[in-house]
């Protein structure tokens, strides 16, 4: 196996998938957002989002919040710190095997 | 593949100007200061140095909190429905460490060049001549029509029409320093509220085409 394909088979799967590396890259930048920002900027279906969302919440990368704005219903995402130090070693990964 | 990455990371910067609050902010700022120019204008002419300071101070109060409380509203009642809500993380230590030194080494140069104009006795002319156009004219002009697209491509980009925008500001602000009256201070009031204008109704324009273009999902 040469190195780069090493390095490459080293890279965190739970976010190498497109979708989930797309929302982490997105809740890398804030502090926290909501499911409709992430749903708009991503451009998937609400079920999708959801299963990547719970994938992501079970490697303990996301805090998923289920609050209320008023009468309305507002699920909050945050990136944990596990997720934001999962990302970087993602980011320097991929850099290094490219 | 990592340049896309970090499009997405840089997506969320969009936000703040997604509804033209930014540059609403802006512009009720840069109103504030004008506000002050004309209020201190009004001032008597024996009005003790800290009576200006206050006016100033408070008119500047009254327009960052009338822009802070636009912006709450408008994100709350038209943006969150629409886009979502999206809250910025604060700065870290590093960034307040260098925005600390920063402002102590200008504290620092505005002192020393202030004590240097009054211990050699220097004397500033800030008379304008309605024909030769000051460096001080031509620098704020500069500095305000810079300002303009500097701040909007780093908010993400805009809209096609504000380049329009940026052209009535340059032939606008021309426009007004050729009708340079004497003193430089009456001189930059007009300019000042003229540009604070302007970026409100860049601001209103994005809002007008934000509400048009998109739909609320949650009611």
């Amino acid at each position: 196996m040469t190195a780069q394909l090493l390095a490459i088979s080293e890279l965190d799967r739970v976010i190498h998938e497109p979708g989930r590396l797309m929302i982490v890259a997105l809740l890398s930048a804030v502090k926290e957002c909501d499911f409709l920002y992430v749903l708009h900027e991503t451009e998937m279906n609400k079920g999708n989002l959801s299963s990547h969302l719970a994938r992501l919440e079970e490697a303990g990368y996301v805090e998923i919040e289920k609050t209320y704005r008023g009468k309305v219903p507002q699920t909050l995402l945050r990136l944990t710190r596990a997720g934001h130090k999962a990302f970087e070693g993602y980011r320097k990964g991929l850099k290094a095997a490219f | 593949m990592n340049t896309e990455v970090l499009d997405y990371a840089k997506r969320p910067k969009r936000y703040q100007n997604i509804d033209g609050t930014g540059e609403m902010v802006v512009g009720l700022t840069v109103l504030g200061v004008a506000l002050a120019g004309y209020l201190e204008a009004l001032l008597p002419k024996n009005s003790t140095t800290w009576m200006r300071v206050a006016v100033v101070f408070a008119s500047l109060a009254v327009a960052v909190c009338i822009a802070y409380g636009t912006r709450r509203a408008i994100k709350g009642y038209i943006t969150w429905p629409r886009t979502g809500y999206v809250a910025f993380p604060r700065h870290g230590k590093s960034w307040w460490v260098k925005a600390i030194i920063v402002r102590i080494i200008a504290l620092i140069f505005a002192v020393g060049l202030a004590y240097l104009i009054k211990s050699r006795h220097i004397y500033l002319n800030w008379n304008l001549s309605p024909t030769e156009w000051n460096p001080r004219v031509i620098i704020l002009i500069v500095v305000s029509v810079a300002a303009y697209p500097i701040w909007i491509a780093r908010m993400g980009g805009g809209y096609r029409w504000k380049w329009l925008v940026l052209v009535f500001m340059v032939l606008g602000l021309t426009r007004l320093a050729i009708r340079a009256p004497e003193d430089f201070g009456q001189w930059a009031r007009p300019p000042v509220l003229f540009i604070a204008i302007l970026w409100l109704m860049s601001g209103a324009g994005t809002l007008y085409s934000y509400v048009r273009h998109t739909k609320p999902e949650i009611e």
